[in-house]
């Protein structure tokens, strides 16, 4: 969807300041936001975490840190799921019984689960009908799920590292369940030169080299 | 962890809105960032946190066990060392680097990284006349099995805004001055394919072992914010 989280190119946003020594984590609950979001096998689809932020109304999403936004689209996500309740969110006491049937993931289970990862890539015996010059990116405005950023769209292929190697597929986050289409030029494009010297961008106005 | 403690601190939710609670955040773990001394109360992610986590563990959704070996993983193990071992691998050794630049995931799986945030991930090779930098524009895209979490500056909004049209003056502003000629490539990632830069090798370090070099490469580097040198030491900064 358009909204503030589609950074690429917006001006006036402050000096980039990096933290010497950062630790991982900023503060404890931090910690367990980022645990609980990773653990739990919830009803959604992949990238519906990143969905559910975006949602997020633009003067809340700016003013929250990196964990808050994270803590309000799981917290989103889980009552959507019916699988927690408003009330228990504001509680802390859960009101319905232990939810049974559901796999959860266990200590021992963890180091699998990382090495595993969640592998979007499908084979399939396809070839991308447009690459290189003259490919590029459409204009689109669709609400409901990912696409290209702001940044990108309504811009030419770089170069011909714009070919896609292979068709990949994306569980499309706010469809529902099972809805599947393909992202491939959209994730080649970004990955590919995207902002090079050479690319064009109606968005931005005249083409233009940044590098 | 200890449960205990977690029970504590879950019963006590309800009462933390008592001046008189403790401090309960748990955030004398963390040294860099205390929270304030007069902030008796915790602040209000850590009471929605915790609510959170009693609820979830009440509700047999998670194991808290499971989530402290997520946090310690990340927090003690999945890093920048892990990026900085594979990019030594490639200054010393051409059939890596081939590899490496052809089909990153299998090249990195073979020192034995992967995984979750990293499924598909590629490496851009920064030479005397292109430089890479890496972002994640819509939010904070990184590939985790060799650089780990993000840190604060590669998720927020001036680093995400500006890198796509200023590269050059951000590299400038960050102590990273590029001669005109350099050609500047700016990836932008996706949630599907992550970037990894292989900084050049430094000057001088033709005598150094493989676990030298390593330690000379820093997560800046391997981002495209900062260039390795002999003196930068520890892919922790």
């Amino acid at each position: 969807m358009n909204g503030v989280h589609d950074m690429g190119g917006m001006q006036n946003m402050g000096p980039v300041r990096v933290e010497k020594n950062e630790p991982v984590f900023h503060a404890e609950w931090e910690r367990r936001v980022f645990a609980m979001d990773d653990a739990i096998d919830g009803d959604w689809p992949g990238g519906a975490g990143r969905y559910q932020q975006e949602l997020i109304p633009p003067a809340e999403y700016l003013r929250m840190s990196y964990y808050e936004r994270w803590l309000r689209s799981l917290s989103e996500r889980l009552v959507k799921s019916g699988l927690v309740t408003r009330k228990e969110l504001e509680t802390g006491i859960a009101e319905g019984g232990n939810t049974q049937g559901r796999k959860v993931l266990r200590a021992d289970e963890v180091r699998a689960a990382i090495a595993r990862g969640f592998p979007a890539t499908r084979s399939v015996a396809a070839t991308a009908k447009f690459h290189g010059r003259g490919a590029g990116t459409r204009p689109q405005h669709q609400h409901d799920r990912a696409h290209a950023p702001a940044a990108l769209r309504a811009r030419e292929a770089g170069d011909d590292r714009a070919r896609p190697r292979r068709v990949r597929l994306q569980r499309q986050p706010g469809a529902g369940s099972g809805r599947e289409a393909p992202t491939s030029l959209l994730g080649e494009l970004r990955g590919a030169r995207a902002v090079g010297a050479r690319c064009s961008s109606k968005r931005f106005g005249a083409p233009r080299s940044v590098g | 962890m200890s449960t205990t403690r977690r029970d504590l601190l879950a019963t006590a939710l309800t009462a933390a809105g008592a001046a008189a609670a403790p401090r309960l955040a748990g955030a004398e773990e963390s040294h860099d960032h205390p929270e304030p001394e007069h902030q008796a109360v915790p602040s209000d992610p850590a009471l929605r946190t915790r609510a959170l986590e009693s609820v979830l563990v009440a509700r047999g959704l998670v194991d808290r066990a499971a989530l402290d070996a997520l946090v310690d993983a990340y927090e003690r193990e999945i890093g920048p060392r892990n990026g900085a071992r594979v990019i030594a691998r490639a200054w010393v050794d051409e059939d890596y680097k081939r590899r490496l630049l052809s089909n990153a995931t299998a090249a990195i799986a073979e020192l034995g990284f992967g995984g979750e945030e990293g499924e598909q991930m590629v490496v851009v090779e920064n030479t005397p006349r292109v430089h890479n930098l890496v972002v994640c524009t819509l939010c904070s895209c990184y590939p985790w099995p060799v650089l780990g979490l993000p840190p604060l500056w590669y998720k927020s909004a001036a680093y995400r805004s500006r890198s796509v049209i200023d590269p050059r003056g951000l590299l400038k502003e960050l102590g990273l001055e590029l001669a005109p000629e350099v050609d500047v490539r700016v990836w932008d990632s996706t949630a599907e394919v992550r970037y990894l830069v292989l900084p050049e090798r430094p000057a001088g370090t033709a005598k150094l072992s493989e676990a030298e070099l390593a330690a000379l490469v820093t997560r800046d580097a391997m981002v495209g914010i900062a260039r390795v040198t002999v003196a930068s030491g520890g892919a922790r900064a």
